[in-house]
């Protein structure tokens, strides 16, 4: 009696777990989408989810999300979403435009990982010193503020290579009043090597 | 095609000879894998690989999913550059061995 409702409990778990093998399939290939890149994202969505549907059995579509998941460290290496490195050290930004030379905060680690903060006190030179400053992150898909910086008009920018570059000026000089590019890694530890661009 | 060459692996070898066995053939990803034997996490990178270096060029299915009476696939196929590279990587993998004259003979 026992070894029947047992063998029947196994029977109806398998079925009702080769119901949900589709779901499953689904959701996976939902979340390995979703570490694309946004130029990517819907179309791999849409086509792997037409090949998990063109798949004869339950078996099979669940196989093919599992092959997506198991290679998912390259699908994300070449395609994924690539994200601001979170900073570490001080960089300071040297201004050298219209107005002369001057010092420009430092940046510190963010607390969200992929976000660049600017802190700091601004001197700049004797004419920099007004206007609202911003400080965004800029490059393929790196376009959202990330926070503020009160002083000079100053832009830092981080591109896609992982160079941050500071674009400043202020109400008191002809914008853009320079361009200073910073060389090297974000990701690193010591002080970035800064270069004027100009 | 891209400036530069794409990698190649065993496995995009295999990618690229099925192309070129029969250039005018679209194949969806799952017909691919099974042609080929890969898995579809190593697959896809290949064949995204492929497109960008120009390669391969990719299309949705052209009947309406409602005609299909299931989504439309995408079909990857092989493109008039990605014959030539295929033709030479696949040439130089099946060219025999060269033997350099000035090594000599070995002495014993």
């Amino acid at each position: 009696m026992t070894a029947l409702v047992l063998s029947l409990f196994i029977g109806l778990l398998g079925a009702e777990i080769h119901v949900c093998l589709p779901a499953f399939a689904r959701w996976l290939i939902r979340w390995c989408a979703s570490k694309l890149s946004p130029d990517l994202r819907e179309r791999m969505l849409e086509e792997w989810l037409a090949e998990v549907e063109a798949s004869p059995s339950h078996f099979q579509k669940v196989i093919f999300a599992l092959g997506l998941f198991t290679g998912f460290n390259d699908l994300v290496r070449a395609h994924g979403e690539k994200k601001l490195p979170k900073i570490h050290g001080d960089v300071n930004v040297t201004l050298t435009g219209v107005s002369g030379t001057g010092s420009v905060g430092n940046l510190t680690p963010s607390s969200e990982p992929g976000e660049v903060q600017l802190t700091g006190h601004a001197s700049p030179g004797s004419s920099a010193t007004a206007g609202n400053s911003t400080l965004a992150a800029v490059g393929a898909s790196l376009s959202s503020a990330v926070g503020s910086f009160s002083g000079a008009s100053t832009v830092l920018a981080v591109n896609a290579a992982g160079n941050i570059g500071a674009f400043a000026g202020s109400s008191s000089l002809s914008a853009p009043a320079v361009v200073i590019r910073a060389v090297g890694s974000l990701d690193q530890s010591h002080p970035f090597g800064l270069t004027d661009a100009n | 095609m891209g400036t530069d060459t794409p990698r190649l692996t065993h496995q995009s070898l295999r990618v690229l000879k099925l192309f070129s066995e029969d250039p005018a053939a679209s194949r969806a990803g799952a017909d691919i894998m099974r042609a080929t034997g890969l898995a579809s996490g190593t697959l896809y990178p290949i064949l995204l690989r492929f497109e960008n270096y120009g390669l391969l060029e990719s299309t949705w299915e052209m009947q309406a999913p409602a005609a299909l009476g299931r989504p439309r696939r995408r079909l990857y196929s092989i493109t008039l550059d990605g014959r030539a590279f295929a033709h030479k990587a696949l040439a130089e993998l099946s060219a025999p061995f060269l033997v350099q004259p000035s090594l000599g003979t070995v002495q014993s």
